[in-house]
C-alpha cells in the first residue's frame, strides 16, 4: 500500500527497566546456553504496571509530541498480543476517557505481533475516506509478567519484554513520512501458532501456560505427516517477497535503506531471515538494541525507531525499513523516510 | 560441466540437516517433504546461494518446484548464471 500522503507527527515509548539474562540464568530462569545461542543481554520488565497505563504514558508522549490537539483524533487503534485487563472490557476505552474523549472511533486490534503494520493500514484507509478526518493514534502495549506466560521460555529463540509505543498519524506533514506498508497471510501456516491444542475451550479459561515451542514441534510433525514444510517454506518467500514490495511501493532500492528494524528475535533469525535474506548487511539491523529489552509484542519496531531517533542514528532523508511477524503466518512491513529529527 | 549440484549437496548435508538426521542425502533427495527446508533453512540456503555461488534468487523463483530438490535448486541457480 503506497502511503507517501501520510506521516508520523508524533512518537511516543514507555520502556520499563531491564533485567540482565546474567540474573534470570544465576536465577535458573533461563539456560546459559540459551543465551549464548541466542545473544538476548535483558528484557524490559514492567512489574504489575498494567500494559493500558503504559500505553497511555507512550499515546500521552506521542500526542503532546505531535502538537495535535487529543479531540482532533478522529481514530485510535490499540494493539495487543496478551491480556490487558478484566475480560468484557477492552483497552482502547481507558485511552479514550483520559486522552482523547469520546467522539473518535476506538478499536482494539488483536493481531499479534504483526498490529503495528495493520492498525499503519487500517489508519491510512481511514483517514483518507473522508477529508476531514485529520489525525489518528495507534497505539501497542503488552505486559507479559503474568500467570500462563513464561517471559523466559515463550517459544522457540526468544525472550518477551513489556513496552508500549504510540504513534500520531496525520495528514498534514510531520517529522516522517511513511511511505509505504505491506502485509501478506501465509494460511497454509495458521496453525504453526496453535497446533497441539484444541481451539476450545480457549488455553487462557483452563489454565493453559503458553508454548511455542510445543506447539511449532506439534506443527512440523503435522506437517510433515501430511507431505512436508511446504508451508515453512513459503513463510520465508513471503518474508521476501513483501519487504521487496514494500520497497517498490516506496520507490526506493536496497542501497537507499539506512537503518533496518526488524521484530527483536535471537541473532540468528535477524541475521538470516532478515537482513541477510534481503541482502543488507546485519549492521544496518537494530539487533545490538533489540537484544537488550526482548521481544517486545507489536512495539518491537517503534521502540527501535524511537531508540534511533534518541540516540542520533538517524538523520534527515534516511529510511527505515521496518519489519515484523506474527500469527497467521503474517509477514509485514513499513517504509519510513525521516524529514526531520523530532 | 557445472559444479553447482555436488557444492550444494555438501552445504545442505554439512549445514542444513537436522542434528541426528538419518536422511542420505543426494541431489534427488526432496527437500521439502523430508522436513529439510524450514522458514529458516530456506533464508541460510538462499544467502548460501547468493554469497558463495553469486546468484540473487528473486521470491517470484522462490516455489516448491525449483525447491523440490538439489537438482532442481542447482538447475535454478545455473539458469540465473548464464542470463547474469
Amino acid at each position: 500500500m503506497r502511503t507517501p500522503d501520510m506521516f508520523i507527527s508524533g512518537i511516543g515509548v514507555h520502556l520499563p527497566e531491564t533485567v540482565s539474562v546474567d540474573w534470570a540464568v544465576a536465577d535458573g530462569l533461563y539456560h546459559r546456553l540459551d543465551a549464548d545461542l541466542h545473544g538476548w543481554t535483558g528484557v524490559a520488565v514492567a512489574g504489575d504496571l498494567p500494559a493500558p497505563e503504559m500505553a497511555l504514558h507512550a499515546a500521552q508522549e506521542a500526542v503532546k509530541r505531535s502538537g495535535v490537539d487529543p479531540t482532533d483524533i478522529n481514530l485510535l487503534l490499540y494493539a495487543d498480543s496478551w491480556h490487558q485487563g478484566p475480560d468484557g472490557w477492552q483497552p482502547q476505552y481507558y485511552l479514550q476517557r483520559h486522552l482523547v474523549g469520546g467522539e473518535a472511533l476506538a478499536v482494539e486490534i488483536k493481531h499479534g505481533c504483526s498490529g503495528m503494520f495493520s492498525s499503519l493500514e487500517l489508519a491510512s484507509s481511514y483517514l483518507r475516506a473522508d477529508p476531514d478526518r485529520k489525525a489518528a493514534l495507534l497505539v501497542m502495549a503488552d505486559n507479559f509478567g503474568t500467570p500462563l506466560m513464561d517471559r523466559w521460555r515463550p517459544g522457540p529463540g526468544f525472550v518477551v519484554g513489556d513496552a508500549a509505543a504510540a504513534l500520531v498519524v496525520t495528514k498534514e506533514p510531520g517529522f516522517a513520512q511513511l511511505l509505504s506498508v505491506c502485509t501478506a497471510t501465509v494460511p497454509e501456516a495458521e496453525e504453526m501458532h496453535r497446533a497441539g491444542e484444541p481451539l476450545f475451550p480457549p488455553g487462557a479459561t483452563v489454565g493453559r501456560t503458553v508454548d511455542f515451542t510445543a506447539r511449532s514441534v506439534a506443527f512440523r510433525t503435522n506437517a510433515l505427516r501430511r507431505g512436508g514444510t511446504q508451508a515453512l517454506f513459503k513463510v520465508q518467500q513471503q518474508t521476501m517477497a513483501v519487504a521487496q514490495r514494500c520497497l517498490d511501493e516506496a520507490g526506493i532500492g536496497l542501497a537507499e535503506v539506512t537503518r533496518v528494524a526488524f521484530m527483536n528475535s535471537s541473532r540468528e533469525i535477524v541475521e538470516q531471515r532478515g537482513t541477510g535474506a534481503l541482502g543488507l548487511p546485519f549492521e544496518l539491523s537494530t539487533w545490538d538494541f533489540g537484544r537488550t529489552v526482548g521481544h517486545l509484542g507489536a512495539s518491537d519496531q517503534l521502540v527501535s525507531f524511537d531508540h534511533l531517533l534518541d540516540t542520533g542514528q538517524l538523520r534527515p532523508g534516511d529510511h527505515v525499513l521496518m519489519a515484523g511477524m506474527g500469527p497467521g503466518v503474517t509477514l509485514a512491513c513499513a517504509v519510513v523516510k525521516v524529514l526531520r529529527i523530532p | 560441466m557445472s559444479d553447482t549440484a555436488p557444492r550444494l549437496v555438501d552445504f545442505v548435508r554439512e549445514n542444513l540437516l537436522p542434528a541426528g538426521s538419518t536422511v542420505e542425502l543426494d541431489e534427488q533427495t526432496p527437500l521439502l517433504e523430508t522436513g529439510i527446508l524450514d522458514s529458516l533453512k530456506t533464508a541460510i540456503l538462499l544467502n548460501y546461494i547468493r554469497d558463495e555461488l553469486g546468484v540473487f534468487v528473486s521470491p517470484v523463483l522462490i516455489d516448491a518446484k525449483n525447491f523440490a530438490n538439489v537438482a532442481s535448486v542447482a538447475a535454478m541457480v545455473d539458469g540465473l548464471l548464464v542470463e547474469a
